[in-house]
C-alpha cells in the first residue's frame, strides 16, 4: 500500500468574479522512501495541493471532493477557523509522521513570537527553560548564524535565509515519514542548500514531496517527476528518462 | 524600542502644551469670565485673589507664563464656586472614584469583548451568534446614559437587586460599570470577532499546525495574541473615554467623582476648576494613548521596526 | 425525417412558455449599470437598510410636516391636563406640563435630524478640504496640518463641547459648533490616507502627464476613486452626531428648555422616571431606533460600496 494517495481531490476558490477551479480531480500516489518531484508553471495550484495534502485549505477555498490518504488515515481539507476541529484526522500525524516546509517564509512564522518560542513548540513535554535551551541547540545544529541572537529575534528580523533553515529543519526534527518541501531551496545560498539536502538524506527511508522550479535539482534528488497544469496531474515519469532540457520545456506549457 | 519611546513622549508633552494653551485663550475668550477681565459677579475678595494669583493686570503673555508656571509648580488655585477650597483637594477628593469607575468599567468592557468576540469567531451556535448580534445592535444603538436609567430602572427599582446610589460596596460598581462598558463591548467584540477569524487562516497557524502544535495551543498562542492587537489599539483611547464618559453616569449614580464635578463646574463657571480638570483630563488621554502605542510596540514588532 | 418521429422524442411538455416576468430576467442581469446605479442594486438586497432607509424618510417627512399641521405646540402648556395616559386627543399622552408628547418628539426629531444632518455635512466639507490638501500637497505643509489634528484627535471630544457651549451658550449653534471642532479630524485622517495611496496610482499620473490642472486632478480623479469610505464615515457620523447633542441636552448644557430635544424630554422624564415611566419611552425609543437605523444604513453602504465585501 502506498503511504500517501490523493484520490480525484477537487478544489475551487470563491473570487470576486466568479469561482475558480484550483484542483481538477487530482491523484497521485507515493511509496514510501520515493522521492517525488512536483513541476509546474506558477499558479497550477502546486502549492494549494501542498496544502491540501496537510489537511489545509485558504480562505475562501472549498474542498468538492476527493481524500487525502496518509498510511491508511483517511482525511479531507478543511479550512482553518471554519470546521477545522471537527473530524481533523491528520490531527495526531501531523508534525509526528508528516511535516511540511512552507513556500512563503515571511508570512510562515507568527511575527508577535521570537523565533526561539516558536522552535520550543516542538519540546511539549520540556519546562520552560529545558525549551529555550533546546531551542538554541536546535539553531546551532541548524548553522544559522549567531544561534542565541536568532532565538531572541522576531522573524522579521532575520533574512529569508536563515528562517528557510529553520523551518526545514523544524520539519525535520520528529524523523518524519513524509515531509512536504514547497521550494525549501529558494532563498539560500548554494552552500546553504547543499547543507540541507544533506540533512534531508540523512533520513533513510523518508518519502519527500518536492515542489521546485529547478530541473537540476529535481533530476539529481528525485526518482520521479509529476508534472502538473492548470490544476491537473498532466504526467508521470521516471527521472532517468528525462533530460533536463524535457523538463524545461514541460515547464514552459 | 526606547527611541520609540522617547518619540511618544516627547509628542505628547507638545499636545499636552497645546491643551493648555488652547484652554487658557479660550477662558479668556469667554465673556464674563474673570479671566477676561470682567470681574463683575464675584465678590470683592475673589476679584482681589484672582486677580493676584493670575496676574491679571499684567499683559496676557505675562499672564500665560503665570499660568504655565503655577501649573508646573502645582499650584492650581482655589475653587471659586465653593470659596476657598484648593483645586488639588477637590481633584485628590474626586479622581479615587472616577479612576476606580472608569477602570471597572474598563476592565468589564475588555473581558466581556474579547471573551464574547472569541466565542462568536469559533462557535457556529444559533444563539451565542444571536447574542453576538444583539449585543453590537444595542451597543451601537443605545447611547450610555439611556442604558444606565434603563439599568436603574430594571435592576435598582423595580427587581431592588443593586443599589441605585453612591459607591460603597463591590455591588455598587456593577450598573456604572455596566452601563459605560455597553458600547465599548459591542466594538470590542465586532473588532476582536473580525480579527480573529482573519488571524485563524494565517499561514503561521498553518505551520503552527504542522510542527504538531495542538489546534488549541496554536489558537491561544498565535491567532488570539496577533487578533489582539487592533483590541488593544482601541483600548488606549476607550480608557480616555471611560474616564472622560463618565460625566453622567457620575451624576445619575451620585458618584463624587471628577466627572459630575466637572458638570458642576461648568454649570457654576467655576472657572479655576475647568482650568484644571481639562487639562487633567487631557493628560489623562494623552497618557493612555502613549500607553496604548508602548503595548502595542511591545506586542507588534512591525511597529517597532517601522 | 417525418414530423410523428420529432414527436416521438420531444414529449409535448419538453418545453413551456416562460411565465412574463421570468422574461426579463436576463434582459436586467445583462444591462450595464454606472457606479451609482450598482451600489443601489447592492443596497436594495439588504433588507434591514432598506427597512432603515425607509425608518428615515418618513421620520424627515413627519418631523417636517407634522409641526406645520398639528393643533398643538411644543411649548403650550395645558395645566388642566398633565400626565395624560396616551389617548387619541394625545397619541403619546402629555408631560407634566401637559404638554402633547407626540408633538415634542416631532420637534425633537427636528433638532436631532437637522443636527445630525448639518454636523456630517459640515464634517465632509472640512474633512475633504484638510485631508485632501494634506494628502495632495505633502512635505512640511503636511506634517504641520497633521501635527494639528493629532493634537486635536488627542484631546478627548467632550472637552471641547464643554468649553464650547460655556462660550457661545446653550443653543443649536454652538451644539452644532461644539459637533464640527473635532469629529472631523477622523474622516480628514482617512481623506489623507485616500489621497496618498491613490496618487500613486498610475491613472493619476497619466491624468497630470495629459496636462489636468492640479485642482481637478485633486478633485476629480483622486476623492472620486476613494468616495466609498468617506460616504461611510460620514454617513455614520449623522448618528454619533445625534448622540453628542442628546447626550449635551440631557445633562442640561445642550439645547434648552423649553425647546423640545429629545435629549431634554429624556431628562425631564428622568424625574419622572417612577411615577410616569412611559414619558421616559417615547425620547428613548425615538433615539434609540434612529440611531439604529442610522448604523444599519451605514453598514449596507459599506456592504454596498466595497467590492471586496458585495455578496455575489
Amino acid at each position: 500500500m502506498a503511504l500517501l494517495s490523493v484520490d480525484q481531490l477537487s478544489i475551487h476558490a470563491e473570487k470576486e468574479e466568479g469561482d475558480i477551479r484550483l484542483l481538477k480531480s487530482v491523484s497521485l500516489e507515493m511509496e514510501k522512501g520515493e522521492w517525488t518531484a512536483l513541476m509546474g508553471p506558477s499558479g497550477c495550484g502546486k502549492t494549494t495541493l501542498a496544502n491540501a495534502i496537510m489537511g489545509f485549505l485558504k480562505a475562501d477555498t472549498f474542498c468538492d471532493y476527493g481524500t487525502v490518504t496518509f498510511d491508511g488515515i483517511v482525511n479531507v481539507p478543511k479550512q482553518l477557523g471554519l470546521d477545522f476541529l471537527e473530524n481533523d484526522s491528520f490531527a495526531d500525524v501531523r508534525g509526528k509522521r508528516m511535516a511540511y516546509v512552507m513556500q512563503n517564509v515571511r508570512e510562515a512564522f507568527d511575527p508577535t513570537e521570537k523565533i526561539g518560542a516558536q522552535i520550543a513548540e516542538l519540546y511539549e513535554e520540556d519546562g520552560f527553560f529545558e525549551k529555550r535551551k533546546k531551542a538554541i541547540a536546535f539553531l546551532e545544529k541548524a548553522q544559522v548564524k549567531d544561534p542565541k541572537k536568532i532565538s531572541r529575534s522576531s522573524p522579521l528580523e532575520v533574512s529569508p535565509g536563515e528562517l528557510q533553515k529553520v523551518m526545514i529543519m523544524t520539519a525535520l526534527e520528529k524523523d518524519p515519514e513524509l515531509v512536504i518541501l514547497d521550494e525549501p531551496f529558494s532563498a539560500l545560498d548554494p552552500l546553504s542548500k547543499e547543507q540541507m539536502i544533506a540533512e534531508l538524506q540523512k533520513h533513510e527511508g523518508m518519502s519527500v514531496l518536492l515542489i521546485t522550479h529547478e530541473p537540476q535539482t529535481a533530476k539529481r534528488l528525485c526518482q520521479s517527476i509529476l508534472f502538473m497544469d492548470e490544476g491537473t496531474v498532466s504526467e508521470k515519469r521516471k527521472t532517468a528518462d528525462l533530460s533536463v532540457e524535457d523538463m524545461i520545456s514541460r515547464m514552459e506549457i | 524600542m526606547l527611541k520609540y519611546i522617547g518619540k511618544r513622549l516627547l509628542m505628547g508633552v507638545a499636545t499636552l502644551f497645546a491643551l493648555m494653551t488652547i484652554t487658557f485663550f479660550l477662558m479668556h475668550m469667554i465673556p464674563g469670565s474673570p479671566f477676561a477681565g470682567e470681574t463683575q459677579g464675584l465678590s470683592a475678595a475673589a476679584k482681589q485673589q484672582i486677580i493676584e494669583a493670575y496676574q491679571l493686570d499684567k499683559p496676557i503673555i505675562v499672564q500665560y507664563m503665570t499660568y504655565l508656571k503655577n501649573f508646573f509648580s502645582g499650584q492650581l488655585g482655589t475653587s471659586t464656586a465653593r470659596k476657598g477650597v484648593p483645586i488639588t483637594m477637590i481633584i485628590a477628593n474626586g479622581l479615587p472614584y472616577t479612576a476606580k469607575v472608569g477602570l471597572s468599567a474598563f476592565i468589564t468592557a475588555m473581558v466581556l469583548g474579547i471573551l464574547l468576540g472569541a466565542v462568536s469567531a469559533f462557535s457556529k451556535k444559533a444563539w451565542i451568534q444571536g447574542l453576538s448580534a444583539f449585543v453590537a445592535t444595542i451597543g451601537v444603538s443605545v447611547p450610555s446614559f439611556l442604558f444606565a436609567l434603563f439599568l436603574m430602572y430594571l435592576l435598582g427599582v423595580n427587581l431592588k437587586l443593586l443599589p441605585i446610589m453612591g459607591l460603597t460596596s463591590w455591588k455598587h460598581y456593577i450598573m456604572p460599570s455596566l452601563a459605560l462598558a455597553l458600547s465599548p463591548v459591542a466594538m470590542i467584540s465586532r473588532l476582536t470577532r473580525s480579527s480573529l477569524s482573519e488571524e485563524l487562516r494565517q499561514d503561521y497557524m498553518i505551520l503552527a499546525l504542522s510542527k504538531g502544535t495542538p489546534y488549541r495551543k496554536a489558537v491561544y498562542k498565535h491567532a488570539l495574541k496577533n487578533a489582539i492587537i487592533p483590541v488593544v489599539t482601541y483600548a488606549g483611547p476607550l480608557l480616555a473615554t471611560l474616564l472622560t464618559g463618565s460625566f453622567v453616569v457620575e451624576s445619575l449614580f451620585t458618584i463624587p467623582g471628577i466627572g459630575s464635578e466637572f458638570v458642576a463646574s461648568v454649570s457654576g463657571r467655576d472657572y479655576p476648576l475647568i482650568m484644571a480638570l481639562t487639562v487633567l483630563y487631557g493628560s489623562l488621554v494623552i497618557l493612555a494613548n502613549i500607553l496604548t502605542d508602548i503595548i502595542s510596540a511591545m506586542i507588534d514588532p512591525r511597529i517597532r521596526l517601522k | 425525417m417525418s414530423e410523428a418521429e420529432v414527436k416521438m422524442v420531444l414529449p409535448e411538455n419538453a418545453f413551456e412558455k416562460l411565465p412574463e416576468d421570468e422574461k426579463n430576467n436576463e434582459f436586467i442581469a445583462m444591462k450595464s449599470r454606472s457606479y451609482f446605479q450598482d451600489v443601489w442594486f447592492q443596497y436594495k438586497k439588504n433588507k434591514l437598510a432598506m427597512v432603515s432607509l425607509v425608518f428615515i424618510i418618513i421620520m424627515v417627512l413627519m418631523a417636517i410636516f407634522v409641526p406645520m399641521f398639528s393643533r398643538y405646540s411644543y411649548e403650550a402648556q395645558d395645566l388642566a391636563n398633565p400626565n395624560a395616559m396616551p389617548s387619541m386627543a394625545h397619541w403619546f399622552g402629555t408631560d407634566k406640563f401637559g404638554r402633547d408628547i407626540f408633538i415634542r418628539i416631532m420637534y425633537g426629531a427636528r433638532i436631532s435630524l437637522s443636527v445630525g444632518f448639518a454636523a456630517a455635512a459640515i464634517n465632509l466639507v472640512i474633512g475633504i478640504v484638510w485631508g485632501g490638501m494634506c494628502g495632495y500637497i505633502g512635505g512640511r505643509f503636511d506634517m504641520i496640518l497633521m501635527r494639528i489634528v493629532d493634537i486635536i484627535y488627542s484631546v478627548p471630544t467632550l472637552l471641547y463641547v464643554i468649553l464650547i457651549m460655556l462660550i457661545f451658550g446653550s443653543n443649536m449653534f454652538s451644539v452644532l459648533l461644539a459637533i464640527c471642532i473635532s469629529s472631523w479630524v477622523g474622516l480628514a485622517r482617512q481623506v489623507r490616507a485616500q489621497v496618498m495611496s491613490q496618487k500613486e496610482q498610475e491613472y493619476a499620473l497619466a491624468a497630470k502627464v495629459l496636462g489636468a490642472s492640479d485642482m481637478r486632478i485633486l478633485f476629480r480623479h483622486l476623492v472620486k476613486n476613494s468616495i466609498g469610505p468617506i460616504i461611510v464615515n460620514t454617513t455614520l457620523m449623522v448618528p454619533s452626531a445625534i448622540f453628542t447633542e442628546a447626550f449635551l441636552s440631557f445633562v442640561g448644557i445642550g439645547i434648552s428648555i423649553p425647546m423640545a430635544s429629545w435629549g431634554t424630554m429624556a431628562n425631564e422624564a428622568k424625574n419622572m422616571l417612577f411615577s410616569a415611566p412611559l414619558q421616559m419611552v417615547w425620547p428613548v425609543s425615538a433615539i434609540c431606533l434612529t440611531m439604529l437605523a442610522l448604523n444599519f444604513i451605514g453598514d449596507g453602504l459599506n456592504q454596498a460600496l466595497d467590492p471586496k465585501k458585495r455578496s455575489r
